[in-house]
């Protein structure tokens, strides 16, 4: 336990793994996306929090529309998830090269539990500090699917 | 839009440092050979849509017990088992360190 409170103090990678306290990590609690979250582009700043009875995934509730989403580690469903991201995107979130970016996926249960997907394609890139965030699309986006089914 | 004809070989310039080259017709497609700054961001539009609509979806409407029931359901699957890791600890074989590094 020691070691990983050690480790939040320095800007590593954010990843959760299902053993990790979500109370050690240091998630950014505000997320601002510049150009909201398409096709919402009013949809500029978001609560970001864990679901406490419902690990590991995250809440994400927008603070000014009547909105919210479920988020996960995609490294909790795919350890092996290796995302690119564009220099413009990490450039729109100020992220440097020494910066380690916390990656989510959206989660989407339109189609009801059995069927509930993650979103590998285009994942929310944010700056661990500044909450500075952009839905990007990857690189190396033929890798993965946009409905990876999270029950294989 | 401009619309423009083009043949195999030829290209296009978008301000001084974009270019769009045809490199091969064949059929209905058409290979685009394009030589851009890294700061542009090149993306496929129809992935764009793609993206678009699979955010549309998973927003709101999301009921506790779908969520809570799944997150049961994936920790079950988690091995757990104590003195036997599966896999090496996340900080040293995670990919998301080298997620903005590698750029």
């Amino acid at each position: 336990m020691l070691a990983l409170q050690a480790e939040v103090k320095k800007p590593k990678a954010e990843v959760l793994t299902m053993k990790q306290k979500p109370e050690i990590r240091a998630l950014p609690k505000r997320v601002f996306l510049k150009d909201g979250l398409p096709p919402l582009k009013q949809a500029c700043e978001f609560l970001l929090s864990m679901e406490e009875q419902a690990p590991p995934f995250l809440r994400f509730d927008c603070v000014n529309l009547d909105l919210s989403y479920v988020l996960i580690d995609p490294f909790v469903i795919l350890p092996e998830y290796a995302p690119e991201f564009s220099d413009a995107d990490c450039a729109e979130i100020d992220l440097k090269s020494s910066d380690k970016p916390i990656v989510l996926a959206i989660v989407n249960f339109s189609r009801g539990v059995e069927q509930a997907s993650a979103n590998l394609v285009g994942p929310l890139l944010i700056h661990p500090v500044s909450g500075k965030a952009k839905q990007t699309i990857l690189m190396n986006s033929n890798l993965y699917s946009s409905r990876f089914d999270l029950i294989r | 839009m401009l619309v423009l004809t083009r043949k195999t070989g030829e290209s296009l310039l978008l301000g001084d440092e974009i270019e769009i080259r045809i490199v091969r017709i064949d059929g209905d497609h058409v290979r685009i050979g394009i030589s851009a700054p890294r700061s542009i961001a090149i993306v496929r539009g129809e992935l764009v849509e793609e993206i678009e609509r699979e955010t549309s979806a998973a927003a709101g409407g999301t009921d506790r017990s779908a969520v809570e029931s799944l997150s049961r359901r994936l920790l079950k699957k988690t091995p757990q088992a104590p003195g036997t890791p599966e896999k090496a600890p996340p900080d040293e074989a995670s990919p998301a360190n080298d997620a903005a590094g590698s750029r």
